[in-house]
């Protein structure tokens, strides 16, 4: 880390902490934090200094020949000081999540730093892999995606050995240049007795395109923030999600399809199947500003709840400042199609063998395109077997 | 007989030859005290357990917050100390023939009774007095032992009935405008039809007597006993001028086994109106309840009526529109509760919003486990008609049941060009072109109600698309 | 089984509740003239505090919207409750209470 860095690293470490200590806890009233409650990550018995462990990552020596960095934010080369002095010393996420991300911002180890050049397409995924092992952990992860560029990134959350409950906080900035095209896949397999709090805030550039993929499966509380922001005519992206809950899981994950800009567009898919008493309520924004004309966005959500003592809460919300859009929601709560279970039993499947093939067919919008699947299919399988 | 376009409110003054307030029979001072409380229940005479249900409602008034979602800007704007709780108006009916709205008017030659008209027109009365439709209207009801009150009267004649439902279904500590209103309510409707009565003709608000037709804290209570059935229409297509700046009204549905209501509101408040109201029924098995409610005025309506399902097979039905205009948020929806299993229910809902206005829907489906075999369908569309109107949709669904089929769709959009093409090569002008389209938007809404009210919607409609406004 | 005394009997005073926590669950310990009784402290209509509320007429009152229940049998008895809340057995030995709360369903 050069001289530089390391002062303006500190700065802003330290601030942070302060921030921390000085900041309230979120009150149940506060609308966001309504449906989960905040003391799932109270951190009481954090104390500054605290590690983290960081993240493990190898880089495809291909895509380095192309120029591609990914580093710890604290090791990143010297050209991207101002870029990175700038990411730690705003904050990413709205005031509400202001005290988890002023913990996460002082006690970060290393954090993840992807930079992709201009024009670079990798064949291989970029895989980032949060391993969770202390009571404590602060995924961090600041990925600059160039014009034109292409790639694929897998960014993992599991846990690796710990016998203590894993408290996670997680904060992640990824923009896109113009023309660039990334495929985003963020996986969550936690254990089950695990509190994981997740943002990413996404900034698509013109005429850029932005495919995520998300598949939550993990943890006793999981809360997460995914913020894409199309600030610029012609970005565009595709959100797709899966959520799988046993026992007493409970996930809250908020989507925010944020259209400020002419002629962007956003389509999202989220599908959650919940069994025993888990729960989960999906909230998503689409919200499209006066600027943003031509804009289309759409927004799905569908549950399946496979016992009576699970529930699946749904707020697909709009927000439109302007006519020339089109914006569409839905959302469905129903079990798994009674006709296809039918078919498949009829030809010799177990009903848990029907069950399982329906899953796997509802959750293949993500599955079928991640390139690192075998941790969510093995948990999948698992809750299912 | 010409139809009153949408005025601003000096114009109301004027035109319409309402009466100042000054010759109201009693107004309390301005504010709301508990000395304000306890002289509307004197002066109404009511019995101690009322004046004992006011005070306590007056209290949860007070320990409330104002809420925190929806238009707080408004909301946080209104000045409840500048405002009277309690006004007996002398008079509350038109001096002439023209102030009657058409759709009234309608009803009365409807009703057999075009008399009216045409003793007015002979100069025999100089005034049109509702009294003798009301006269006409509760022959019939008589026959069938049905009651149809203002709430005052209601609880005058029948104590016991209304102390048995009174509050069971909004109590006061529902919300804050909840506890305002049961404070200080006054006037209303109070119906109660028995069992297997089939109300024929519906009843309309207009013509209760002897209350404040256009009262601030009405309050209406309507019990439809077992396998009856009765359609009330609350408001009309007229503008309705009002001076008091806060309407804060609360309707409390029951309708029994096999029971059906209707409920119908159009409102069309003049802009200077802060109209929020809660209304909820409760459905019980096999009963079927509808909500059929359109709003049109006002400068900021917060209203979204509610079903609970609480007994096997029982529906709900809600049809809302709305029509946000220049400086108004029209901010309404509806909340089905399922707690009951065999049952099902559909929500419609159909916004516009034009030269700036605020249309948003708010929504809550929620399903508890017992409620197996529960079908949903949620359907809201809005239409944007310029680039300065705004639209919001939040709908909420809480399911924990396993065997229920919900589903909620909406979609925003504008008027296509195409469309409009298509209707302005066949001679339509713009302005008709989407006017049609606009008729056509609201047709879901305006087919469920009685014709007579049905064409003055829709001409209403015509006068807001032609830019008739102030 | 739950066997750990969770309040005093003298630390609710009659026709007065009190929220604890046992095992993780929320619940509300009502005082109804004299004779102890423990329902879940979150009203089925919104999730509100229930043992923050009165205790009216046997009835424990929510404070968010002012729904009831019965706290014998767990009835809601006002609206905008429709579902009953859950209620527990209780034990009372001397001054301390104890309640069950069972694991699993």
């Amino acid at each position: 880390m050069t001289a530089t860095q390391e002062l303006s690293s500190r700065e802003a470490r330290r601030g942070a902490w302060k921030t921390f200590q000085q900041t309230l806890e979120p009150a149940r009233t506060v609308e966001t934090w309504r449906r989960v409650s905040f003391s799932a990550w109270r951190m009481d018995a954090l104390t500054d200094g605290q590690s983290s462990s960081g993240f493990k990552a190898a880089l495809d020596p291909e895509a380095a020949k192309l120029g591609v960095i990914l580093s710890s934010i604290d090791e990143a080369p010297a050209r991207f000081s101002e870029v990175i002095r700038a990411h730690l010393s705003s904050w990413i996420a709205s005031p509400d999540f202001r005290k988890l991300e002023a913990a996460n911002l002082s006690q970060f180890r290393g954090g993840a730093f992807l930079y992709i050049p201009k024009g670079a397409r990798l064949e291989k995924p970029v895989r980032i892999s949060f391993a969770h092992r202390d009571a404590y952990e602060f995924p961090r992860l600041f990925a600059v995606i160039e014009d034109g560029a292409e790639a694929s990134i897998v960014e993992e959350h599991f846990q690796d050995g710990a016998s203590a409950k894993v408290s996670s906080v997680a904060f992640s900035h990824v923009t896109l240049g113009r023309g660039a095209k990334a495929r985003w896949f963020y996986q969550q397999t936690l254990p089950g007795d695990a509190s994981h709090f997740w943002h990413q805030r996404a900034e698509v550039g013109q005429d850029a395109l932005l495919q995520h993929y998300s598949a939550i499966l993990g943890g006793s509380v999981h809360k997460s923030e995914l913020d894409v922001r199309l600030s610029a005519p012609g970005a565009r992206s595709e959100l797709k999600g899966v959520v799988f809950g046993e026992k007493s899981q409970a996930f809250d994950p908020h989507t925010n399809q944020d259209h400020r800009a002419p002629k962007t567009s956003s389509d999202l898919l989220y599908r959650t199947a919940l069994k025993d008493k888990a729960r989960a309520i999906f909230t998503g924004l689409i919200r499209v500003e006066k600027d943003a004309k031509g804009t289309e966005a759409y927004q799905q959500n569908n549950n399946v709840l496979l016992s009576n003592a699970a529930r699946a809460d749904s707020t697909p919300v709009l927000e439109i400042l302007t006519d020339d859009v089109r914006c569409k929601h839905g959302a469905t709560v129903g079990p798994l199609s009674a006709d296809e279970r039918f078919y498949l039993e009829s030809r010799g499947l177990s009903p848990e063998e029907a069950t399982k093939v329906l899953l796997m067919g509802l959750f293949d919008h993500v599955l079928g395109q991640t390139p690192v699947p075998e941790r969510v299919v093995a948990e999948i399988e698992r809750r299912l077997a | 007989m010409t139809t009153k376009p949408l005025i601003d409110k000096d114009d109301y003054q004027t035109k319409y030859g309402f009466h100042d307030p000054e010759k109201y029979l009693f107004k309390a001072d301005k504010g709301l005290t508990r000395d304000v409380v306890i002289d509307i229940s004197k002066r109404k005479s009511e019995p101690q357990w009322m004046l004992d249900f006011r005070l306590k409602a007056y209290d949860i008034y007070l320990s409330k917050p104002m809420p925190t979602w929806g238009n707080t800007q408004l909301l946080n704007a209104i000045n409840f100390d500048d405002i009277y709780y309690y006004l007996k108006p002398s008079k509350n009916t038109a001096d002439n023939w023209d102030q009657v709205p058409t759709d009234i008017k309608n009803t009365f030659t409807k009703l057999g009774i075009p008399q009216a008209e045409q003793k007015f027109l002979a100069g025999v009365t100089a005034q049109y007095d509702s009294e003798a439709v009301y006269h006409q209207i509760n022959k019939e009801l008589e026959k069938q032992g049905v009651i149809f009150l203002d709430m005052d009267a209601g609880l005058r004649e029948f104590p016991d009935l209304v102390r048995e439902y009174f509050g069971t279904v909004i109590p006061a500590m529902d919300n804050k405008f909840a506890a305002l209103n049961s404070a200080v309510w006054s006037g209303g409707s109070f119906v109660y039809v028995p069992k297997n009565a089939k109300v024929a003709l519906p009843l309309q608000a207009y013509f209760r007597i002897n209350a404040e037709k256009a009262g601030q804290f009405e309050r209406t209570l309507i019990i439809a006993d077992e396998g009856s059935s009765v359609h009330y229409i609350e408001g009309c297509t007229a503008p309705t001028w009002s001076a008091d700046a806060l309407h804060s009204a609360v309707v409390e549905l029951i309708a029994k086994k096999s029971a059906h209501i209707r409920y119908t509101t159009i409102q069309n408040w003049a802009n200077n109106v802060y109209n929020l109201v809660t209304k909820r029924a409760v459905a019980h098995e096999d009963a079927f309840v509808e909500w059929v409610d359109g709003n049109l005025g006002s400068k900021i309506t917060m209203k979204f009526p509610g079903v609970v399902l609480a007994g096997r097979g029982a529906r709900a039905e809600i049809l809302s529109c709305a029509f946000a205009g220049k400086g108004q948020h029209q901010d309404t929806g509806a909340k089905l509760v399922f707690a009951a299993p065999n049952t099902s229910g559909t929500i419609v809902s159909k916004s516009i919003s034009k030269d700036g206005g605020r249309a948003s829907y708010r929504g809550l489906v929620k399903v508890y486990p017992n409620a197996t075999d529960v079908k949903v369908n949620v359907r809201c569309d809005a239409l944007l008609l310029d680039e300065k109107s705004r639209s919001d949709t939040y709908p909420t669904m809480e399911i924990n049941s396993e065997r229920v089929n919900i589903g909620h769709e909406a979609s925003v959009y504008k008027i296509g060009e195409e469309q409009l093409f298509y209707l302005q090569s066949r001679g339509l002008s713009e302005s008709e072109a989407t006017t049609m389209i606009v008729n056509g938007f609201f047709e879901a809404f305006t087919k469920e109600l009685p014709l007579e009210y049905a064409v003055e919607l829709n001409r209403l409609i015509q006068l807001e698309m032609e830019g008739a406004v102030g | 089984m739950t066997a750990a005394a969770v309040a005093k009997v003298s630390d609710i005073p009659p026709g007065k509740m009190r929220p604890v926590e046992v095992d993780g669950l929320r619940v509300a310990l009502c005082n109804v003239d004299g004779k102890i009784y423990a329902i879940e402290d979150v009203c089925t209509h919104d999730d509100g505090p229930l043992g923050e509320g009165q205790l009216v007429d046997g009835q424990a009152e929510c404070p968010r919207h002012g729904a009831r229940f019965d706290v014998k049998s767990g009835q809601a008895t006002r609206m905008p409750a429709i579902m009953p809340v859950r209620t527990f057995p209780v034990r009372v030995e001397g001054d301390s209470i104890y309640v069950e709360v069972g694991h699993g369903d």
